[in-house]
């Protein structure tokens, strides 16, 4: 999630309009940007990450033109060649392979536009930009080097450069160990043995792309010519990117040139042409429940940023800016009608769709089995899936089994899926023992099981576990409570004694249905209580309810 | 002790019938019926017992004497009975039978009168049966004062709720629907265009297995089906995600993250017209702290159907909120990868006096729905179950519901 900060001062300014607390709070949002808050001047939006055009104050504002009426036309960018070259050597392939570029010429670089610029440039790479694996930006003073450049891998000892906020040159390998951007960011590289830099025709390093900038080109206020560097691992989205980025510039009045990107063919960077997609009339008619005619809906989606070309019969071509990144199928242009005129336009409908409604057997089942707990006293409990080895296994005196396990969990505590419910039932007892007795617990809930029949090689389970905790307390107080359920569901059972680690030998016995094993009772065992830290005693069962048929 | 009941007084000074008709019988040796139901008081007992004693027989109308010489055992009994003798258990049996003599009460009677003129705090069933209650004066409580405090066996809350949700749906026409927890990266994000380097597929945020890691993909049509809408969006005129779509990345097993996947499966196996819901158990890669658990509870329905548009998606989301007891709602734009047009809904809390967002909702992109099968819009919405509990309880740590379970807190939390 991006949530952008502007000043509303600035953004007033950029859109033309004076806002009111109206417009901030209720008008604003509908285009699909919740405010977050507001703190005096500044206002705080957020963006959602199919909208990256929308993180700078330049793109908001110019969304903004559009969608309270201010502007009706589409922008037209100019650009004009910069004759720089920057050419891409094949060392690069392996490791971030695209690059794309552009100069900006006469910009003044205020306050105000490098607060823009910082935070474009970190939101989109911390959402469109996938933390800088897919997109990274670099942004440099272009006086200060001499083109034409050059992207390429180099060994990480070959170059030593001055990076941003440093003071001292090093090479790139002590730049991952010593800068915190290095720091940060040295899994998207550490892995190659060549790392990306960009070099002017000095040897001057421009970027160790995506890590970090060289000091040498470091935008100050008193910068006027801008080269942008573009690199990832994404083609289109390098491009799309390069387009926000200019364009925001350009918005501020400033000029753009193309720069030609020499690799296995020639390309001019940025393009900023328009493209098109077909939107059908009646199909987006048929979502909406409208009935817009050609102009109607024309002058709509103008106020998303969108303009209609030309017509044929039913259907219209679109033209979609060269900033916009959201647009992939005519839903997305129907949605932006919908946007544009306003959710709560649409009339609710009635339900009309005539299905009949069907229960999950297992479901109603579990209800069942509920009432009859719930009539025997027992308060329901809900505990987690997620488990670890040291309750799972070693607490209940039992060794350790095939189970399913997480690779990555956060926390220590949740790493495996419990096959069974009854350690979660004695984690409820050892939390309560300052609660008064007697406590009689269950829980009718899922286990996970190791399962290679099933296409993912797990399957659910689903337990009854019923926990009795007290002063006094013996096998025949929880083997009445199985007894009477058992009777109140009509199940035929019988109970065969058996040894289990976690209960005392001589009181626990299997819960034999059908001829087979689909549980156990007993009297918890003392040492397995002094793991638990437990210190009445308890008896419980445990049944898998899947096998009561 | 016994005692003869009223019947059996009457007997002990009239004699018993049956006993009567053979006094009658040993001076006339025959009689006829006629005759002795003139003589005899309650004849009909008399000759049934008689005949079943094998005492007498009848024979063309007339009562014939069998046997001589027979001894009154039940008179004597009787006797005994009025002296306070013990008599034979044979015989006993038998006047208790016939109702003449009956259980002694005298120890009950002496009990009840003791209490006679008190004050008295329990209603007993002596003085019930005895009708001693008239004699004695019941206690006033202090009725006033609140009951004792026990603990009933008693629903987790979560599991009220979720049954309240269940019945919404059904009301609805909805079918219920699961799915696995161990589910695999296909249906979990690649089933529903969550491109392969979306940010809720990262280590941070979803929980991948170590055992077992590799998931078995459905059938070859299908998964290419889907590899093309993440390449090239297919031939359904969409641009796709424009990236080279990785087999071994949609195989990784996870636990799923939300009740989409299930409602992803189910499209591939449901005919349109349909409603499907499925509330159940979600995971994600958070620590536990009072605002974050690893796992939740979502709830997600879908309405398939060739006529359904944004007005019926609005309708539905109206309909469900409104049964659930929210009375205002609102949309807003919002953003899912797999939907288009997407929606927050938000509900008016009177508990808390603000607006609420409450779930995310949309329409299944067609990049979605064509590959599985489907070829009408689907409407989709979903919710977490616990933070509106929360709110409406007035709860500040989630970790309440299934961390802790303090049981205080369960057995005292009320929820009507």
């Amino acid at each position: 999630m991006a949530v952008v900060e502007f000043s509303l001062h600035e953004l007033e300014r950029l859109v033309g309009k004076t806002l009111t607390k109206n417009d901030i709070e209720n008008i604003i949002p509908m285009i699909g940007c919740p405010l977050e808050k507001r703190e005096g001047d500044k206002i705080f939006y957020e963006i959602f990450p199919n909208r990256p055009d929308l993180l700078s104050v330049e793109g908001f504002s110019r969304a903004l033109r559009c969608f309270l009426g201010i502007s009706k036309k589409k922008s037209q960018y100019k650009t004009k060649p910069s004759k720089i070259k920057l050419t891409v050597d094949k060392s690069v392939k392996a490791v971030r392979p695209y690059v794309v570029c552009a100069v900006v010429r006469n910009v003044k670089i205020t306050e105000e536009v490098l607060i823009s610029l910082i935070q474009m440039q970190e939101k989109i790479h911390d959402t469109f930009g996938r933390k800088r694996k897919k997109i990274a930006i670099g942004i440099h003073d272009l006086d200060k080097v001499s083109p034409d450049f050059v992207y390429k891998a180099v060994s990480p000892e070959s170059i030593s450069f001055v990076p941003l906020d440093m003071k001292k040159k090093i090479n790139m390998k002590e730049i991952l160990k010593s800068h915190p951007k290095g720091k940060d960011y040295a899994h998207l590289v550490e892995n190659h043995k060549k790392w990306p830099i960009i070099l002017d025709k000095n040897n001057n390093v421009l970027s160790f792309p995506p890590i970090i900038n060289g000091e040498l080109t470091r935008v100050t206020e008193k910068t006027k010519n801008l080269f942008i560097d573009i690199t990832g691992t994404h083609e289109i989205a390098i491009n799309q990117t390069l387009n926000i980025l200019v364009t925001s510039f350009a918005e501020r009045g400033f000029f753009i040139e193309t720069v030609e990107v020499i690799d296995d063919k020639k390309i001019v960077t940025p393009d900023l042409d328009y493209s098109k997609i077909k939107v059908n009339l009646d199909y987006t008619n048929k979502l909406l429940d409208l009935d817009l005619k050609k102009d109607e809906f024309s002058s709509i989606i103008q106020k998303m940023d969108l303009y209609v070309e030309k017509t044929t019969g039913n259907s219209c071509d679109v033209l979609i800016p060269p900033y916009r990144v959201d647009i992939m199928h005519e839903i997305d242009i129907v949605e932006d009608v919908a946007i544009a005129m306003g959710y709560q336009q649409f009339q609710a409908r009635l339900p009309r769709v005539p299905t009949i409604a069907e229960r999950l057997e297992k479901n109603e089942e579990r209800n069942l089995l509920s009432d009859v707990m719930i009539g025997l006293g027992f308060q329901e409990v809900i505990t987690m899936l997620l488990t670890n080895d040291h309750n799972e296994f070693i607490k209940m005196n039992v060794k350790e089994s095939d189970v399913c396990r997480i690779l990555n969990s956060v926390t220590k505590e949740c790493n495996i899926c419990r096959k069974g419910i009854l350690p979660s039932l004695l984690r409820v007892l050892t939390q309560n023992k300052h609660v008064e007795y007697p406590q009689n617990i269950f829980e009718i809930g899922e286990c996970v099981v190791p399962d290679l029949k099933e296409e993912t090689g797990a399957r659910n389970m689903r337990n009854l576990c019923a926990a009795i905790s007290d002063v006094q307390v013996s096998y025949e107080d929880i083997s009445s409570k199985l007894d009477a359920l058992f009777r109140n569901l009509g199940i035929k059972y019988s109970l065969k004694k058996t040894d289990h680690p976690s209960f005392i030998s001589g009181r626990v016995a299997e819960i034999i249905v059908s001829g087979k094993s689909i549980g156990i009772i007993g009297e918890i065992h003392p040492m397995v209580l002094n793991n638990w830290n437990l210190e009445k005693p308890v008896v419980a069962f445990e049944i898998n309810v899947e096998r009561l048929k | 002790m016994y005692r003869l009941t009223e019947e059996g007084k009457k007997y002990l000074t009239d004699g018993l019938p049956e006993e009567n008709l053979l006094i009658l019988l040993e001076t006339h040796k025959e009689i006829t019926i006629e005759d002795a139901r003139n003589k005899i008081d309650n004849f009909h007992i008399a000759l049934q017992w008689a005949k079943t004693n094998k005492w007498v027989d009848v024979k063309n109308g007339k009562i014939v004497l069998l046997y001589e010489g027979v001894d009154f055992h039940l008179k004597k009994s009787l006797e005994n009975v009025a002296k306070g003798e013990k008599i034979d258990h044979q015989y006993l049996s038998i006047l208790i039978k016939r109702k003449l003599v009956e259980g002694e009460r005298e120890t009950e009677y002496k009990r009840a009168e003791k209490l006679v003129g008190k004050e008295i705090a329990n209603l007993n069933p002596e003085l019930i049966k005895t009708g001693m209650w008239k004699k004695v004066i019941l206690k006033k409580y202090n009725v006033e004062a609140s009951g004792e405090k026990i603990n009933p066996g008693k629903k987790h809350v979560i599991s009220y709720y979720i049954e309240k949700i269940r019945n919404v749906f059904f009301d609805l026409g909805f079918i219920e629907a699961e799915g696995p927890f161990v589910e695999s990266s296909f249906w979990n994000f690649d089933a529903l265009y969550q491109p392969q380097d979306h940010p809720s597929r990262e280590l941070a945020d979803t929980f991948y297995m170590k055992t077992p890691s590799v998931s078995r993909l459905p059938d070859k049509r299908l998964v290419d089906s889907v590899k093309r809408a993440h390449e090239n969006g297919s031939n359904i005129g969409s641009s796709g995600w424009r990236y080279s779509w990785n087999t071994k990345i949609a195989s990784q097993t996870i636990l799923r993250t939300h009740t989409t996947a299930v409602s992803a499966r189910m499209l591939t196996k449901i005919e349109p017209p349909a409603k499907v819901f499925c509330i159940g158990r979600v995971f994600r890669n958070e620590t536990l702290d009072y605002k974050h658990l690893p796992e939740f509870t979502q709830v997600e329905g879908i309405v398939v159907d060739e006529n359904v548009g944004f007005g019926d998606l609005l309708g539905y989301l109206r309909e469900f909120y409104l049964r659930l007891g929210f009375k205002k709602i609102r949309f807003r734009p919002s953003y899912f990868p797999y939907t288009e047009m997407s929606v927050e809904p938000e509900v008016y809390m009177e508990e808390r006096k603000e607006w609420l967002e409450l779930g995310g909702a949309g329409i299944f992109r067609p990049e979605v729905t064509r590959p599985l099968g489907i070829d009408c819009p689907v409407l989709a919405w979903g919710l977490g179950l616990e933070r509106p509990i929360m709110l409406k309880l007035a709860l500040n740590d989630i970790r309440n519901f299934y961390d802790k379970n303090d049981l205080q807190l369960l057995r005292s939390i009320s929820w009507l």
